[in-house]
């Protein structure tokens, strides 16, 4: 059977191979300024973004720095902004891009190399204490390749910075938490498992924090993964107000 | 950085290239709020020849009536309309009811307005 | 922002729900005010625009109940507009001392505009 499988493909006539023109933008330590790079380059129907700039790199500039890692979407490592929107590299097909494509690194975080940012401007968003962080349960009977004792990952959140990238308020405000560490904070007060929500909810309630956003949506239409972060912060606001509302009665109900 | 805008961070809200119906309905929303800032003291400003008496006001109402007052009346009920629908919206998805809803509401809200609109341009410009 | 919880400019709970509370409810409050006003001096009186003379304005501003609304609106609408207007500049990152200076700024002109609106609305009631 697989015999037969190998035996049609080779039968199939070859894919049409069509060019685009790509525009990259290029930053080297010690540029004074970034400049764009222009690459021809031969996609098929359902050639990638990330299988271009690899095109790229390995047929016209090695030099050319980009991060990738799972390729399946669920890694977040390759985001990027395409034609201006922020997308991960790894499943946008050529195909449903123009004739010419720019290519940026994400925004509202420092590139430290053409497509390469320094992820750590999305963490240092987080409180120091990284309560938002949820610790993995590991079955009973699970076991693990002894490397570390337990995994630590978000929830939903590929922590590919595309929210933050996406988000306009970001842009003007450099003081603003962003869209991805108050979703978290609405995470872990929609559902504690034992954690403190009062210190959180004070973080939260913040001129930077919650009611800097302006319920502008980019973030939730930017995110690839299942966090809609819009709507969690939202929410997080409408559990500010609850609260002011409740403690204000308990307060008025005293005197 | 790379930051979307126009060369100065604070216009990072103005720049469209990009962006979704959010960013557009929130830029419009800030760009009528601050007309309408400017407006309130422009028509402050203008009711205070109401002080000078019947005659002043008479040769204000001369300019008012022109073609060209009467399109920024247009123009200013078109602010009004569109601060005042979306900011509906703004305040109840701001509060987190019908946050899955919010292009609908704001589609809503561009019906209504679009209507009232419509009558208040005929009545404004009609009456000449 | 960006520091550990709970060492944000004060206590929790407190200014920032508040002003969303008034942003909110002065909105909602100006889309009733807004359109009693816009309809009173444009789709009432014959003319132009509806615009009103001279006497008509007076006549208008002297009934104890529009005196009354348009008092309110002004009141309502310099809030409105305050508010907006910080929400705006809190946008640009200014630290908390420039904050502090921007909201005692925006306090004392909202309580400008409504005392010279006052003032106005006052004067002109007491010609009707």
């Amino acid at each position: 059977m697989l015999n037969d499988a190998v035996e049609e493909r080779g039968r199939r006539p070859p894919e049409p191979i069509e060019t685009r023109r790509f525009n990259v933008f290029r930053f080297k330590r010690g540029d004074e300024r970034p400049h764009t790079d222009a690459f021809d380059v031969p996609v098929g129907s359902r050639t990638t973004v990330f299988e271009a700039l690899r095109w790229i790199q390995v047929h016209r500039d090695r030099t050319l720095a980009l991060r990738h890692s799972c390729l399946h979407a669920s890694c977040g490592t390759c985001g990027l902004r395409v034609n201006g929107r922020e997308v991960l590299a790894c499943v946008t097909a050529v195909r449903d891009l123009g004739r010419e494509i720019t290519v940026e690194p994400v925004a509202n975080i420092p590139v430290l190399t053409d497509l390469v940012v320094d992820m750590r401007e999305f963490y240092e968003r987080f409180p120091e204490e990284h309560p938002l962080l949820r610790h993995s349960e590991f079955l009973e009977d699970a076991t693990s390749s002894g490397a570390a004792e337990e995994h630590v990952r978000f929830e939903d959140c590929i922590e590919c910075g595309l929210c933050l990238s996406a988000c306009p308020v970001v842009v003007t405000s450099e003081r603003y938490v962003g869209p991805a560490a108050l979703a978290f904070a609405q995470r872990v007060v929609e559902e504690p498992r034992g954690a403190e929500t009062v210190n959180l909810l004070t973080w939260a309630d913040d001129p930077d924090g919650a009611w800097r956003c302006h319920a502008i949506f980019e973030c939730t239409a930017a995110c690839p993964s299942n966090v809609e972060p819009a709507a969690r912060i939202m929410a997080l606001r409408g559990t500010l107000l609850g609260r002011r509302l409740r403690s204000e009665r308990t307060e008025r109900d005293r005197t | 950085m790379q930051r979307k805008g126009f060369g100065l961070a604070p216009t990072g809200w103005v720049d469209p290239r990009g962006r979704t119906l959010g960013a557009w309905a929130f830029a419009a929303n800030r760009i009528t709020g601050l007309g309408l800032v400017f407006y309130l003291y422009l028509h402050l400003g203008v009711l205070t020849t109401l002080l000078w008496g019947a005659h002043a006001w008479g040769r204000f109402l001369g300019v008012a009536t022109n073609i060209v007052f009467l399109g920024l009346d247009v123009v200013l009920l078109f602010g009004l309309l569109y601060h005042g629908l979306n900011g509906v919206r703004v305040m109840l998805v701001g509060t987190g009811f019908v946050t899955d809803r919010q292009r609908a509401l704001w589609w809503a809200g561009a019906a209504i307005g679009t209507i009232v609109l419509l009558g208040g341009a005929s009545h404004f410009l009609g009456g000449r | 922002m960006r520091t550990e919880p709970g060492t944000s400019e004060r206590g929790p709970f407190t200014t920032q729900t508040r002003v969303w509370r008034w942003t909110a409810l002065t909105g909602v409050a100006l889309l009733v005010l807004v359109t009693i006003h816009m309809i009173a001096h444009h789709f009432v009186v014959q003319g132009i625009g509806g615009l009103r003379t001279y006497r008509q304005v007076l006549e208008y501003i002297g009934d104890p109940v529009m005196f009354t609304i348009e008092c309110t609106f002004l009141v309502v609408v310099t809030i409105h507009a305050m508010l907006g207007l910080r929400s705006v500049l809190f946008d640009l990152n200014f630290g908390p001392g420039a904050r502090a200076r921007i909201n005692k700024a925006l306090v004392a002109l909202g309580v400008i505009t409504v005392v010279y609106g006052l003032v106005l609305i006052g004067t002109l009631a007491s010609r009707a």
